[in-house]
């Protein structure tokens, strides 16, 4: 029951996000109520040093609450392991969460937009809340019992290689799913394919070399050039 | 961008270092030059389990990283240098030439520091040891490699009674 409130209140956790604290507020927030319901006493002021700046992944912080709270009643000293933990859980949350659970969720999302666009919207939500929900609520408990050992548990699962799987399995059904849209909904002539990669080249270098916003406009403007020779 | 990046990031390993840095440029060697973290093998071991796999970590006081700095030079690799305060890099400060890219990344706001930029903020001495950094190369901040860097000129103002 504690890690279902624990994962609840933590939906708001980002809610304070500023560049000030960055989410100091939100890990305040989370460890005074967590602290109360552990019947955990904390001097006060080691309770208000945590509005200081603390920036980890929203989906990971249980993790931190969790060990923070086993650490300070064993009596050591959890700041230390509060800010490796931050740094290291935001790089492995970011690399996860953001840049492979969401694509990969998108791929399965599409798929399946295909046959009925709310089904589509579903399976997004369904896949990625999945594992966003799953850490969240297991966190708080696993960082309870292992307190500053918790890594151990994310390299038990080989966590920081998550991405690498998942992009793998990403790029295979995007491909599958692409070649089925070409060859279901499309005309492809060798003009076409050869106007599509052109466009792909073009974007990747601009964005690459100059900037990702100043190469989409590049783009459009160029496509709206184009188009309008072409007379569509 | 030149081979060896100097970062000043109060974070260290962290999102935008792994998914901008590392990832955009295909950084494989990272050093963390920290004094607090090179003496703590707990520590070290939460970084290392942060890294994506072919990425190799070493993590070294800043002693120790200024007696080996020549054996750095060599390598033709990008090689990414994560340094936890100003201070630390002004330390370094003897290394720097125009090889290296010179780049602040994040220092969280504390007691009696001025907004430089959004993730920067510095104190009187801080903006001291840039300044002093500054004379020799350009020290930019620089977020994730795909944003504009801002070049940082004008902190004599800021020293002049700005503060």
């Amino acid at each position: 029951m504690k890690s279902l409130i624990t994962l609840f209140k933590s939906l708001f956790y980002h809610a304070g996000l500023n560049h000030e604290n960055m989410q100091g507020t939100g890990f305040f927030y989370l460890l005074k109520d967590a602290a109360k319901r552990n019947g955990v006493e904390i001097d006060s002021a080691v309770l208000e040093n945590q509005r200081k700046y603390f920036h980890t992944h929203p989906f990971l912080v249980n993790f931190i609450l969790g060990m923070w709270l086993t650490e300070y009643k064993n009596g050591s000293d959890p700041e230390t392991f509060k800010k490796a933990y931050s740094s290291a859980f935001g790089a492995l949350g970011d690399s996860f969460f953001w840049h492979s659970l969401r694509p990969f969720s998108f791929v399965f999302a599409a798929i399946t937009g295909t046959v009925d666009p709310f089904l589509g919207i579903m399976i997004y939500l369904l896949t990625f809340n999945l594992f966003h929900f799953t850490f969240l609520f297991t966190g708080y408990s696993l960082g309870m019992e292992l307190g500053r050992d918790v890594i151990v548990w994310f390299n038990r699962i080989g966590f920081n290689k998550w991405p690498e799987h998942f992009d793998l399995v990403s790029v295979f059904f995007l491909g599958v799913f692409l070649a089925y849209i070409f060859k279901t909904g499309a005309e492809i002539s060798v003009d076409v394919f050869f106007i599509a990669a052109g466009y792909l080249a073009m974007g990747l270098i601009m964005a690459k070399k100059l900037d990702i916003t100043l190469g989409l406009m590049i783009n459009l403007i160029l496509s709206g050039i184009i188009f309008f020779q072409l007379g569509v | 961008m030149k081979k060896i990046i100097f970062r000043v990031d109060d974070r260290l390993i962290h999102g935008q270092v792994i998914e901008g840095w590392v990832k955009y440029y295909k950084i494989h060697r990272i050093m963390v030059v920290s004094d607090r973290i090179a003496g703590d093998s707990l520590q070290r071991m939460i970084f290392q389990s942060a890294l994506p796999s072919g990425c190799t970590l070493e993590i070294m006081s800043v002693d120790q990283f200024i007696a080996g700095f020549s054996r750095l030079k060599k390598v033709k690799d990008y090689t990414l240098v994560l340094m936890e305060s100003v201070e630390d890099l002004a330390r370094c400060m003897n290394l720097i030439d125009s090889d290296i890219y010179v780049n602040i990344g994040c220092v969280a706001c504390r007691e009696h520091k001025v907004e430089v930029s959004n993730t920067v903020f510095l104190d009187l001495n801080e903006i001291e040891q840039v300044c002093s950094i500054r004379d020799m190369v350009e020290v930019y901040i620089h977020k994730v490699p795909w944003e504009p860097s801002v070049e940082i000129r004008n902190f004599s103002k800021l020293l002049k009674g700005g503060l």
